[in-house]
């Protein structure tokens, strides 16, 4: 019995904010409030995730571009990135078990290509210039667009979210 | 004295930050020391325009200011598209709003990246408020609706929407307050806080050297006295303190003496690092329950002399500041009892 291909990655474009800065592609995730910091490879499998080409294809056409090796292989690996991070519409099969060998010299190609995905830390409420008080903050029903992220002012390091809360939104990391 | 000099290297690493093209700063274990104090700051990212520069090794530290850097681009890059549909919503109801501080202060910077855009800050006249309010609800960002411009208020609003500038957010035209009303409001809002903020003073000195051809300064020192004083105060500050340009500035601005006092004061506040600034205490009604935690609250509510100077309308000379301090207490003490 052969196995069902999986569907090809397609980008996830709605409630997301981009902005190229430098060879930096950065991400805000308007939905779960994260931003991402994609390298100029990582964003280059990111736009080319159309729904309709698969990662062998991905590897060709990057590898064509970058006029270097991209195996399939390490772009499963950017995919498997861009999916942890939310930036793809579907979620992936797992990545087929591999010995430790292998999957190490798939990273080295990763590293080698500057495939990154990082997740950006909000920068401590310090940054922010005013903050919400909890009982203000809890004070909005989950989902409320208000509950943006604002610091809290009466916990520290927590921030005015819908994201893990119940019925209203709620201080959370 | 730690404080102080902690201060001094903040403001030694943010010196001519806010420049198109500022000079290299070698990083070094005292920087990393002051990172968390420029990320609270809100000057991180501006640190990080002068030290990427140097093309410094990768460390923990240092991703702390690049973050700072991308989140700020990223949060600009949200804000612009809210303020397109704030300016859209607010046309729609006829409501004349004005921008300032936060995002509009961000276009003062050669990037947007430079600057945290922070909330919101939207001024409209006190009786369009709860319309505001109302059309504002479904914006999904921080928004801080202020009745009038209380630090702009000894001038009528139809003058400052006359002398308003225009600015792009998102393809759409959204007023700001004009160059010369903003270098003032900038000015005085950062003494009303007590320049707690390296930021804030990064602010005034943008703004001062993005004064060209044309900026009016007789309008920044126009209005009343002891407000227009108070701006060439923090005028001075920025240039004592942050190295900022007064090329184009009034001799009577350049000449103002700083009292003794204040550039310490200021350094000392941004080198705490246990300073609980205004906008971010636990209400007080919250410790009144239990007298030690009421006790503690007060001493950390002990009004620093900038802050103090300013709303009592005093002077800023070289006399003592104790009783302007304690004066200011006592107008505290005087709202809370009555609220």
């Amino acid at each position: 019995m052969s196995e069902s291909r999986p569907k090809p990655p397609r980008a996830r474009r709605r409630d997301l904010v981009v902005e190229q800065v430098a060879d930096e592609t950065l991400v805000y995730d308007l939905e779960r409030h994260r931003a991402h910091c994609l390298s100029a490879t990582a964003a280059w499998v990111w736009r080319h995730c159309d729904g309709a080409t698969d990662a062998a294809a991905l590897a060709a056409r990057l590898g064509r571009t970058l006029g270097r090796d991209a195996d399939e292989e390490v772009v499963r690996v950017a995919l498997h990135r861009l999916a942890r991070a939310r930036l793809l519409e579907d979620p992936l099969p797992p990545l087929r078990a591999r010995s430790l060998r292998s999957r190490r010299e798939a990273l080295k190609r990763v590293a080698l290509l500057g495939i990154s995905v990082l997740s950006i830390a909000a920068p401590a409420a310090g940054q922010a210039a005013t903050c919400i008080t909890r009982a203000a903050c809890e004070a909005f029903p989950n989902g409320n667009p208000r509950c943006t992220g604002q610091p809290c002012c009466d916990v520290a390091g927590k921030f005015c979210r819908s994201q893990g809360c119940g019925q209203t939104c709620c201080c959370h990391v | 004295m730690r404080r102080l000099s902690a201060g001094r290297g903040i403001a030694g690493v943010v010196a001519g930050a806010w420049r198109a093209e500022p000079s290299p700063l070698p990083w070094s274990e005292e920087f990393a020391a002051l990172v968390p104090l420029l990320v609270r700051g809100g000057v991180g990212a501006l640190a990080w325009q002068r030290i990427r520069r140097s093309e410094p090794a990768p460390s923990s530290r240092l991703r702390e200011l690049q973050d700072a850097y991308r989140f700020n681009a990223l949060q600009a890059a949200v804000h612009r598209r809210a303020l397109r549909d704030v300016a859209v919503a607010l046309q729609a109801a006829g409501i004349a709003a004005l921008l300032g501080k936060g995002w509009a202060a961000a276009c003062l910077y050669p990037e947007p990246g430079l600057r945290p855009p922070g909330d919101i800050d939207l001024y409209v006249p006190g009786g369009d408020v709860p319309a505001a309010r109302a059309v504002l609800e479904d914006v999904p960002v921080a928004i801080d609706l202020h009745a009038g411009a209380a630090e702009l208020d000894d001038r009528p609003w139809d003058d400052l929407i006359e002398h308003s500038d225009g600015i792009a957010a998102d393809g759409v035209e959204i007023r700001t307050f004009g160059r010369e009303d903003h270098l003032r409001l900038l000015a005085l809002h950062m003494l009303r806080h007590g320049a707690w903020r390296p930021l804030w003073l990064c602010d005034v000195a943008a703004a001062v050297e993005s004064a060209s051809d044309g900026f009016d300064w007789d309008r920044v020192r126009g209005g009343d006295r002891r407000r227009a004083d108070a701006v060439a105060c923090a005028v001075r500050l920025a240039q004592e303190i942050l190295g900022a340009r007064l090329d184009g500035a009034p001799a009577a601005v350049r000449s103002r003496r700083l009292p003794g006092w204040i550039a310490p004061a200021v350094l000392q506040q941004w080198g705490d690092p246990r300073l609980e600034p205004q906008s971010r205490r636990r209400p007080f009604a919250a410790d009144l329950a239990r007298p030690a935690a009421a006790l503690a609250a007060l001493v950390r509510r002990w009004p620093n002399p900038v802050e103090a100077t300013l709303n009592v309308r005093a002077p800023f000379n070289d006399a003592p500041r104790l009783p302007f301090q304690l004066l200011e207490c006592v107008r505290r003490t005087a709202r809370f009892a009555l609220r």
